[in-house]
Parts: C-alpha cells; structure tokens; sequence
C-alpha cells in the first residue's frame, strides 16, 4: 500500500489531509458546543462565491473564498449581536447572501463552471505545492491561535457572562472564533471541497461527545477521529477513484455510527 | 466606620426610554449580608448587573471598593451566581474541576498550565460546598443542586470578598435549598465575605440576612433590621402591594429566638 506515496500529489494530498484532519474538530469543537454547527455551512456557501469570484478576478480561488468568508465572518459576528435572541438568524442571513452572491458569479463566469467541481467535492490530484504552503500557514495559525487561547475559548464556550466577569474579553474571543472557522473552511475546500467541510467539522464531534469524557479528552478524542477518517477517507478515494470530500465524511459517518451502535449494546437499550 | 465594598450614588437606567430604576442610593459594607428582593420586573437583577459593571447605567456613580466601577481593575474580588447558571448547557463535556478552574482565568495567565497551587484552590472551593468526591464527573451527571454548588464552588475558587447570588434556589429541593443557605451564612459569619442575596422568598430571606432592600417600582427601600418589613403592612403593601400579606400568611419564620407570621 506505502507505494501510492510514490507519486508526489499523493504526498501532497496526505500532509493536507492530516492538517485538515486537526483542524477541522479543533475549530468543530467550540462551534458545536456554542450551538452555532450552521456557521460552517454559511461560511461553506459564503467561500463558493470566492471561489468563483477569485477565478473572474484571476487570483488563486482559495484566497477569494478566505476573504469573502472573513467578511462574512464579521457580518455573522455583528448581525449575531444585532439579533441576540435569534442567533441563527445571522447565519441563515449570511449563508442565502453567500449562495446568491455565487449563483451570480457562477452564471458570469461560465466558462469555468468545470473547474469549480473540484472545489464543491474535494480532489486529490489538485492539491500542488502551493495548496499545502496554504493549508500548512492556516493550519499552523489555527492549532496556535487554540491553543493560545484555549482558556478563553473554553470559558467563553461554556458561559460567556461570567467569562465576561473574570474578564475575558467576550466579544474578541467570539470574533477570534469565527475568523478561524472561517481559515479552517479555507484550508479544507481543497480536499473535502465546500459542501461537505462542515461536516468534517461537525461529526467527528458528535462521536467524540458520545464517549462523555471532559473537555481536553472531547477534544484529544475528536482529533483522532477526524484523523481516521481523513486517513480512511483518502485511502479510499485513491483507490476507488471516487471524490474525497465524501469517502472521507463517510468514514466519519460510520465511525458516529459505530459509537452509538456500541453504546447502545453495551446500555442495552437504543440511544 | 465599616468598609464600603459597593456604594451607589444616583443611579438612573431603563429599557427602551422608560426608567425602571430612578436615582437608587446603596451603600453595602464590608461583612454585610443583605438581602435583595422584589415583585417580578422590579429590576432586581437589572440591577446586578448594573453594580458588576455588565450592564451600563444611564446615570450615576457605583464604587467597588472604594473605585469607581470604570477604573475597578480587581473583578477577582467578586463572585458572581447567575439567574441561570443552572440553565447553561448541562451536556457540555466538561468536568466539575474543569468548570471550576475555569474562573481562575486570570491567575493562572494565557499559555500556562494549572499549577499546584491552582489545584489547591479548586479542591479547596470544592471541599467548601461539599462536592470535593465528585470532581471528575461530568457536569450533566450531577443534580440540579449539585450544579449549583458548582457555580458555587466557581464563584469561590477566587477567594472573593464580594458574593453575589441571583435567586441561586431556583430548582433546588429544600433540603438543597437549607445546605445553601447554612453555606452562605458560614461564608458570611466564618469568612467575613460580604454576601448579597436575590431571592423571591420573602419569609426565608428576612430570617437569613443582615439587612434588606426591596426594590419595587423604580425605587428602593432599604431595612436595617429585616424583620422591620415583615412586620409592618405598609412597607409590604408599599414593596408588594395591598394582596402580599395574604400571599406570604403560611410563612412561619424564626430569627434570632423570635418568632414571626409573615
């Protein structure tokens, strides 16, 4: 099996999807206990319009989706503020703005409508040098940021008044969190592509939760999983020559689904 | 003459352009342990969070000990007991030892890791509301009294000089309800921690403070001695209305060797 390493784009394919496989629950981690698990599929529309709106423009797609998605990442974080009672609001909000923006780009730019499938669904044979330098920066930025700020991230998840009180600065850490959901989607487009990036963010989330553990070990657990399934996932897409954003949210799924069925045996009743 | 830990000159604020506190003057001392109550909507809460600085006020001046709330640096001083604290998402995968050294967020400093002094504290405020057994469990395993002991604990990790409960009986047996307020009082009376208490029962919390304030109608009404306003039917009709003492007649209470019918 070491033989498909031979070939450079493989290489290329396994670093990012290592890097990816970090971030992704890192970042998943905090979005999902703060009940906000749409914001990366608003983020996820938001990036198709960079996408497209980087290849009209001629510049490299994945820092057109990184800049319409820290935008957008603002608005969220501002239209959040504006409708506190209804949170989500600023993400449905945000995720029809970013659909629509890209429809429209899409039908101005046809000629590179072929292009873009690679960046709805994931690919393997187009991650080059300057795809893993991308993701390898973002990723090194997103573990650091973490884990410089994994006290307040922790704090302000759990409960951001009395955060607030201790005198972390609420506010900043929210909009930190954002900014890197936004860097995590940026990185991952690539391999998983954009419809199926959230997930990847999502999943290996909610398998981890079911094992009841404390924060860190959520956490530490998460990781692994994702790692799994990047590595399962990409294994298989090799191979079958099928599109990796799906083998590799599949083997996420089975892996969720593998959890409850365990639980389930071993509570004796359905979960 | 005692410590000021809260003094409150002339506050003014409201929702909307309509006042629901009107030029409020308190001044809470050092050991004091007042009680805080009101009808719904008398702004009780509101006006805690004014005193924590969470909320701004339209007008007037509040000092945390002995500074004025924009320049007060030393929030570590302050425990604080949310309305809701026992509300919060009680499936987060945190532990109780998490949850507690969480608001020690300051000493401990970004980057760092809990020390052993920081333990230390974290078993220390746990040993204090009984839950040092359960430190490793999970927050969504323990009872709804049991979270509030942890909030409790979190409150107290910090040593503070100032602690400050909004209604923490809410969803607590009386059974959780009596350890509660037998924990407050050896807080009050053994670690000379200034106590300010929020609650609806009028009955229990006359016979567990210091002093009183009752807040109603965008003013506030302070009793020295809290049985003054039991037993006087104007200054319940003047906080709760003309129908209160019918609303609190089965409340037998005792403080201090006397017995009252509230």
């Amino acid at each position: 099996m070491l033989e498909i390493f031979q070939y450079g784009f493989i290489r290329h394919a396994f670093m990012a999807g290592l890097i990816i496989g970090i971030i992704c629950p890192l970042i998943g981690l905090f979005i999902v206990l703060k009940r906000l698990s749409m914001i990366g599929d608003a983020l996820s529309h938001v990036s198709l319009a960079g996408v497209a709106a980087g290849m009209l423009l001629g510049i490299y797609p994945v820092y057109g989706a990184l800049i319409l998605m820290l935008l957008a990442g603002l608005i969220i974080e501002r239209l959040r503020n504006t409708y506190q009672q209804y949170a989500e609001l600023a993400i449905a909000v945000v995720l029809s703005s970013g659909m629509s923006l890209a429809v429209i780009l899409l039908s101005v730019g046809q000629s590179f409508n072929t292009s873009i499938f690679t960046y709805l669904f994931g690919s393997i044979l187009t991650v080059n040098k300057h795809d893993l330098f991308t993701i390898g920066i973002l990723g090194i930025i997103i573990v650091a940021t973490v884990v410089f700020l994994r006290k307040e991230l922790f704090f302000v998840t759990f409960e951001e008044e009395a955060a607030r009180l201790a005198g972390v600065p609420v506010t900043l850490i929210n909009l930190i969190l954002i900014l890197l959901t936004a860097c995590t989607i940026a990185a991952t487009i690539r391999i998983v592509g954009m419809l199926l990036t959230s997930s990847l963010m999502v999943i290996p989330v909610a398998t981890s939760l079911q094992l009841k553990k404390g924060f860190y070990h959520t956490l530490i657990f998460a990781v692994l999983f994702s790692l799994l399934a990047v590595i399962g996932g990409l294994i298989l897409a090799i191979y079958l020559n099928l599109a990796p954003g799906g083998t590799i949210v599949f083997f996420s799924v089975l892996m969720l689904l593998f959890i409850l069925l365990m639980q389930a045996k071993l509570l004796g009743r359905p979960q | 003459m005692s410590v000021s830990v809260i003094e409150v000159q002339n506050l003014s604020f409201g929702y909307n352009a309509k006042p629901i506190l009107n030029n409020i003057n308190l001044r809470v001392n050092a050991g004091d342990f007042l009680g805080l109550i009101g009808p719904n909507g008398s702004a009780k809460t509101t006006f805690i969070k004014l005193t924590l600085g969470i909320i701004k006020p339209w007008r007037g001046q509040i000092r945390l000990f002995g500074q004025d709330i924009t320049v007060f640096k030393r929030w570590d001083k302050i425990g604080y007991l949310a309305q809701r604290a026992a509300s919060v998402n009680i499936g987060f995968p945190a532990t109780v030892e998490e949850i507690v050294a969480a608001n020690l967020y300051r000493q401990i400093g970004r980057l760092r890791a809990l020390k052993k002094t920081h333990q230390t504290k974290v078993q220390s405020a746990l040993e204090t509301v009984g839950l040092i057994n359960k430190r490793k469990c999970l927050i969504g395993n323990l009872s709804g009294g049991e979270v509030q002991k942890v909030f409790i604990a979190r409150a107290l990790v910090n040593e503070p000089e100032l602690f400050l409960l909004d209604e923490p009986t809410v969803g607590v047996d009386l059974k959780g309800q009596e350890g509660l307020y037998e924990l407050l009082d050896r807080l009050n009376k053994q670690w000379h921690i200034t106590v300010i208490l929020i609650s609806h029962d009028v009955g229990v919390v006359t016979a567990r403070v210091k002093r009183l304030a009752c807040l109603n109608d965008t003013q506030i009404f302070v009793f020295d001695q809290p049985f003054d306003f039991l037993s006087s039917p104007d200054n319940l009709a003047k906080v709760y209305g003309q129908g209160m003492q019918t609303l609190i007649h089965c409340h037998q209470v005792n403080c201090k060797g006397r017995s009252f019918n509230a």
